[in-house]
């Protein structure tokens, strides 16, 4: 039996109607929880009241955002079942760093509400205001390409017209900053929450229906054929990973649960430390689960295209029969989706990835704007470090790193997978990051000289952005790059480790002039 | 290692992790809802 026509299915009012009351949902939270925060600990950390199972929720609703979706998507679509240890290696990261508190629980128990807060408490001020222009820098950068890769999605799975992808753009972004604005944590709490039970059925969902539509065997057998042993084996030579790459991902992997602002504000928001220890340990599943499925209907997506007779170029681009217009491999997932899934049940899945995609924006857009106006404004202008000012200027933040991200989504040409991409602009924070808290928290000789220079190490990740590389030179006469994303990664992350040491064991903090000296956080 | 292991490998850790997600999610959800009631109560008391 021939194959339906791709395309063949239409978004239809159902569809639109379930989407349409998700929406006004995620309005109305916005406007419930505007009325139960009043403080800043309320707008920042929900006044540090989340229990387990809400920790779990919210930390996964998150961290699995659509921009999650769609680049695991991206890297089982051109990558394989092999793509997989990207997910079983966060999983075994977070499992560890549940059972020992690495990182986490040290800060949960400083109290503080920002990890620069931390900084200051441990080194001083100047660490402070460093750490927390280079977290936002990093962690606005990184956030860039949300914006698009969701509006690509919606235009995707809806079939509107491609050139309204900036309208979408718009819309999308407007929503999110509305309720992030009124009702801070709280509302980002609350929607993760909505967001996870929508979105933890319409996985479940959405695997069931791949395999079953395609089934398992069939879809190993597509596998091998088109990408042969590389397919499943990470470390083949032809694998479009390797044992660097893989080294990258255990970094990676640790990153993104303990040092990673946006998780670990939910440490900081959980009730005590027990609570920490047992959201991580358990929200281990969870992280595994973000990039495995997704990954696996990456890889569903490629087999059922190829099934379709679609014609497959460099770095998985494809065209579909009887068509012309050649798509990214990002595109596979949501022209996949809308062929899978039957009328209704699209809808729900959209509303769950529009909810995955809000999710996010609006931890990250709260994180790095209370980051801003908490460990840059409040340090340097004593005027504006009152509780009252602070809530003002993460209000404005919120709204002003929005149109930075709408602006650079419009205007970013991506030269590299979105994951490469997200794990470069990340680690201009994380690799100095980690370094620095590592240090801070479990070796006594830490200094701030040292905690300084790790910081401004970190920055060298930025020659892992294929544009950056271009323009310094770091491709050969055909413009191939000379160095990958993770090896750049990987030596970032080595530098900021010998500055840390050299830095500490060269200027030790010996006799601080008062006002220089670590301080107590603010509660 | 030979392929065949890889795919199973890939097919054990495929239904372990959905299987646990699975039971994961019925509990966060139960639980996610009575924790909500308790922190809007508490946040309201906080006020």
């Amino acid at each position: 039996m021939l194959p339906p026509p791709l395309l063949a299915l239409e978004f239809t009012n159902l569809d639109w109607g379930i989407v349409i009351v998700y929406l006004g949902l995620s309005v109305a939270i916005g406007l419930l929880a505007n009325k139960v925060v009043t403080g800043l600990s309320g707008y920042l950390v929900a006044g540090r009241h989340l229990g387990t199972a809400l920790s779990i929720a919210t930390m996964t609703g998150s961290e699995l955002g659509l921009i999650t979706v769609m680049y695991q998507a991206q890297k089982g679509f051109t990558g394989g079942f092999a793509a997989l240890h990207i997910g079983l290696i966060a999983g075994i990261v977070t499992l560890f760093v549940g059972l020992s508190g690495f990182i986490v629980v040290g800060l949960r128990r400083a109290r503080v509400m920002t990890i620069p807060e931390y900084y200051e408490m441990r080194f001083d001020k100047h660490t402070r205001v460093l750490g927390g222009t280079l977290l936002a820098l990093g962690g606005i950068l990184n956030m860039g390409m949300f914006l698009k890769i969701g509006s690509q999605f919606v235009v995707g799975v809806t079939g509107i017209e491609t050139n309204m992808v900036a309208v979408v753009m718009v819309a999308l972004l407007a929503l999110v900053l509305f309720y992030t604005v009124m009702g801070g944590m709280v509302s980002v709490v609350l929607t993760d929450y909505v967001q996870f039970v929508v979105l933890s059925l319409g996985l479940m969902a959405m695997v069931f229906l791949a395999i079953s539509n395609l089934g398992m065997e069939h879809i190993i057998d597509v596998s091998r054929a088109k990408l042969g042993d590389a397919s499943f084996d990470p470390t083949h030579a032809e694998s479009a990973f390797g044992p660097g790459y893989i080294a990258w991902m255990g970094v990676m992997g640790l990153i993104s649960c303990a040092v990673w602002p946006t998780a670990v504000s939910r440490a900081l928001a959980s009730r005590d430390e027990t609570v920490v220890k047992r959201q991580f340990s358990l929200s281990s599943i969870s992280f595994m689960i973000r990039f495995l499925i997704p990954c696996f209907l990456g890889i569903c997506a490629f087999v059922f295209l190829t099934d379709h007779g679609a014609q497959f170029f460099a770095k998985g681009s494809f065209i579909l029969a009887g068509d012309t217009v050649k798509h990214d491999s990002i595109m596979g997932l949501p022209i996949f989706i809308q062929e899978l899934l039957p009328m209704g049940v699209l809808g729900l899945i959209t509303a769950a990835m529009l909810a995955a995609f809000m999710s996010t924006h609006d931890s990250y857009l709260l994180c790095w704007a209370s980051v801003i106006a908490r460990d840059i404004i409040a340090p340097l202008v004593p005027s504006q470090a009152s509780d009252k000012r602070q809530l003002l200027w993460t209000r404005v933040f919120i709204v002003l790193i929005g149109l930075y991200v709408l602006y650079w989504g419009l205007v970013y040409k991506a030269s590299q997978d979105i994951w490469d991409y997200l794990g470069v602009t990340g680690a201009v924070y994380f690799t100095g990051a980690i370094v620095v808290l590592t240090g801070g928290l479990y070796w006594k000789r830490a200094s701030r000289t040292g905690a300084r220079f790790a910081l401004w190490a970190g920055l060298s990740a930025i020659l892992g952005l294929g544009p950056v590389q271009e323009a310094v030179g770091l491709v050969d006469d055909a413009g191939v790059k000379l160095f990958q994303a993770h090896q750049i990664g990987l030596a970032t992350l080595a530098f900021a480790i010998c500055a840390m040491i050299l830095g500490s064991l060269a200027f030790p903090d010996n006799n601080l002039p008062e006002e220089d000296a670590p301080k107590e956080a603010q509660a | 290692m030979s392929t065949e292991t890889w795919i199973l490998i890939w097919k054990v850790v495929l239904t372990t992790a959905i299987g646990a997600f699975a039971i994961l999610s019925v509990w966060v959800i139960i639980f996610g809802f009575r924790d909500i009631k308790r922190m809007l109560r508490e946040l309201r008391a906080d006020a």
